[in-house]
């Protein structure tokens, strides 16, 4: 029914017809609504970060709060106390990240699947605990409230205060980051992730350093998660201990595996699928929390591969269909983790 | 302050037997099932409430203390069966799917008992005079019947023929198996023992620690420290390191913050992982 071209091209025409209405949404909409869009895509920008890491590198970390918090505080820190402009307190905000990255990968990476789930959210815990704790810099659970400062591109002077601007802004990191990575996965070192997932053994015996790629995988995810954690921050312009939160470990996991494991752009659509769903629920009963179980229960169970991954075994079974080449069956590597 | 510093590893010895009662099904349930249970803290904390209950009910703590961990047993098996057993295997999905469980084990507890932290009187009162310090008999007490416990676990896995099968299907599941042991059987019974050893060490700290429906959360951290340290499903070695984190940290608390002493658990860990992967006392 789908011709071979018209499978092959779905995709990319929703993603520019999303953008379009994107666009569209932020310049014409309220700012309630753009308020509660800017938040969706910061939380992609997580999830797909998140995504890199355990979709394509196979590493399943439940951390990633630590790189959240440490963001988020990169940024507001120096601004507070030593009145840093907006890029440079953005840069110390993913160099956190990344030698966060580089500390807890060092030791995360190197030890099988089970101890790296249990080791990296240890970590987090306790640094949590710590966050708590050492009220005087980070102010524990009540948080720290900051201006942020006006941000100079070029000889525009933006400020996060105009809600469109800040709108702008948020997608034009998002989209920055969801470019880079899909770019990133199609160079050799994505196949090399993607290598490392599929079989890890080959990989070591084909002669690939597979420490070093995996630690890679895992500083660029902790850059891009203290990146969301800094635009989190900005968003509220707030932060606190909460933001080193397991919940904010959690989260990633669930949109990734909600949208779609490994496809990048799953993680967006479980991003908006869970965000809206909690918002509702938790609106109606308290205890939402438990219908949050079981829906964790159910997708792990039933739906590992997401929505995304639906979609995709459809579009390939069309492809197929209309007389493309076979690339092989698919593989849930969920099932393996 | 030498007699100090060893008050403070003595107690912490104590506690560490009640720690070790939960690190061990903790590193039972994993070496079987490969579960990463993160709602082990809530099963902790369930045994607690369930003491509680029952105590009310049934006017004393003594036959609570046998009653709320058979319950919690109880239920655990066909919650293994039915629920857990299709993520078996697969450490990722079954600490997240363990997440799940833990949210509604703690907001159904949040629902059914309120969010007031409860206390639970000792049912034996006295002290002892340990150097120079009124020390509470309970812990003691509480440390000699995890030693019980423990020693009745031990005996059940080395001298009895279902202890001879759960090894077995620990060790060559396959070939468990194949041999024709009941493996399905088996799995679920120790995630029974597992839980019900948690849910029995949390009969004996609610005295000590007030029954609160997040009281697993601080508990849990630490056993997983303690499992990794000890080595995973290693349960002479998670039985060795239990004791001796928990003694450490009762140290450190003499010379730092609770906090930081926690830190320094943790860095200990840390160098366990770098240096000994396995476990501290891995084959």
């Amino acid at each position: 029914m789908l011709s071979n071209l018209q499978a092959r091209y779905i995709k990319p025409v929703i993603m520019a017809l999303a953008l379009l209405a994107l666009v569209l949404l932020g310049l014409f909409s309220s700012s309630g609504f753009l308020s509660l869009a800017i938040i969706m895509i910061i939380y992609s920008i997580y999830a797909v970060s998140y995504d890199l890491l355990l979709g394509y590198a196979n590493q399943p970390s439940l951390g990633h709060s630590l790189f959240f918090g440490l963001g988020a505080y990169g940024m507001v820190l120096p601004v507070l106390h030593w009145q840093w402009g907006f890029w440079e307190a953005m840069g110390l905000a993913l160099l956190a990240g990344a030698v966060g990255g580089l500390v807890v990968g060092f030791l995360a990476v190197r030890v099988t699947e089970a101890y790296h789930v249990i080791l990296t959210a240890l970590i987090a815990s306790v640094v949590f605990l710590l966050a708590k704790n050492m009220t005087p810099l980070t102010g524990g659970s009540g948080g720290l409230s900051f201006t942020v400062p006006p941000i100079f591109i070029g000889p525009l002077k933006l400020s996060v205060y105009e809600s469109s601007t800040s709108f702008f802004l948020v997608l034009a990191f998002g989209l920055a980051v969801f470019l880079f990575l899909r770019r990133l996965v199609g160079t050799p070192l994505g196949r090399v992730w993607v290598g490392i997932r599929e079989n890890e053994t080959r990989m070591v015996s084909l002669g690939y350093n597979v420490y070093y790629y995996k630690l890679a995988a895992f500083v660029t995810a902790s850059m891009l998660t203290a990146l969301a954690g800094a635009l989190y921050a900005i968003r509220l312009r707030y932060v606190s201990a909460e933001f080193f939160d397991f919940m904010w470990s959690v989260l990633p996991f669930i949109w990734v595996i909600v949208g779609g494991i490994g496809t990048l752009s799953g993680p967006v659509l479980g991003v908006v699928l869970f965000t809206v769903f909690q918002i509702y629920v938790s609106d109606w009963w308290t205890h939402y929390l438990i219908i949050f179980g079981l829906l964790i229960l159910a997708v792990l169970r039933w739906a590992p591969q997401g929505v995304m991954g639906y979609v995709n075994q459809w579009l390939r079974g069309r492809e197929l269909k209309a007389g493309g080449k076979d690339v092989g069956p698919t593989k849930s590597h969920i099932e393996n983790c | 302050m030498i007699s100090n510093i060893t008050f403070l590893f003595l107690d912490g010895i104590i506690w560490g037997f009640v720690i070790a009662l939960i690190a061990l099904g903790l590193s039972l349930i994993f070496g079987i099932m490969g579960i990463i249970n993160m709602a082990h803290g809530d099963i902790f904390m369930i045994g607690a409430v369930l003491g509680l209950v029952f105590g009310g009910m049934m006017g004393s703590f003594w036959p609570a203390l046998i009653v709320a961990p058979l319950v919690v047993g109880i239920f655990a098996l066909p919650m293994e069966r039915w629920v857990l057993r299709p993520y078996e295997g697969k450490p990722l999905t079954t600490m997240v799917a363990t997440i799940g469980i833990s949210f509604i084990i703690q907001q159904v507890t949040l629902m059914v008992f309120g969010g007031e932290p409860h206390m639970v009187h000792e049912p034996i009162s006295f002290t002892i005079q340990m150097f120079n310090v009124s020390y509470s008999g309970y812990k003691i007490f509480a440390a000699i019947i995890g030693i019980f416990c423990i020693a009745l676990l031990w005996l059940g896995l080395h001298r009895t023929n279902f202890g001879v099968y759960i090894r077995a299907t620990m060790e060559q599941p396959e070939m468990a198996d194949a041999i024709g042991i009941n493996t399905s059987l088996i799995r679920a019974v120790a995630f029974g023992i597992g839980a019900g050893m948690a849910a029995f060490g949390g009969v004996l700290a609610a005295p000590i620690h007030k029954v609160f429906y997040l009281m697993g959360a601080d508990v849990i951290l630490f056993s997983f420290i303690v499992v990794i340290v000890g080595g995973l499903g290693n349960l002479a070695g998670t039985l060795v390191a239990a004791l001796l984190l928990s003694g450490l940290e009762g140290v450190l608390c003499a010379f730092f913050e609770p906090i930081n002493a926690r830190v320094v658990i943790l860095l200990l860990m840390a160098l366990v992982v770098v240096f000994r992967p396995r476990g501290l006392f891995s084959a």
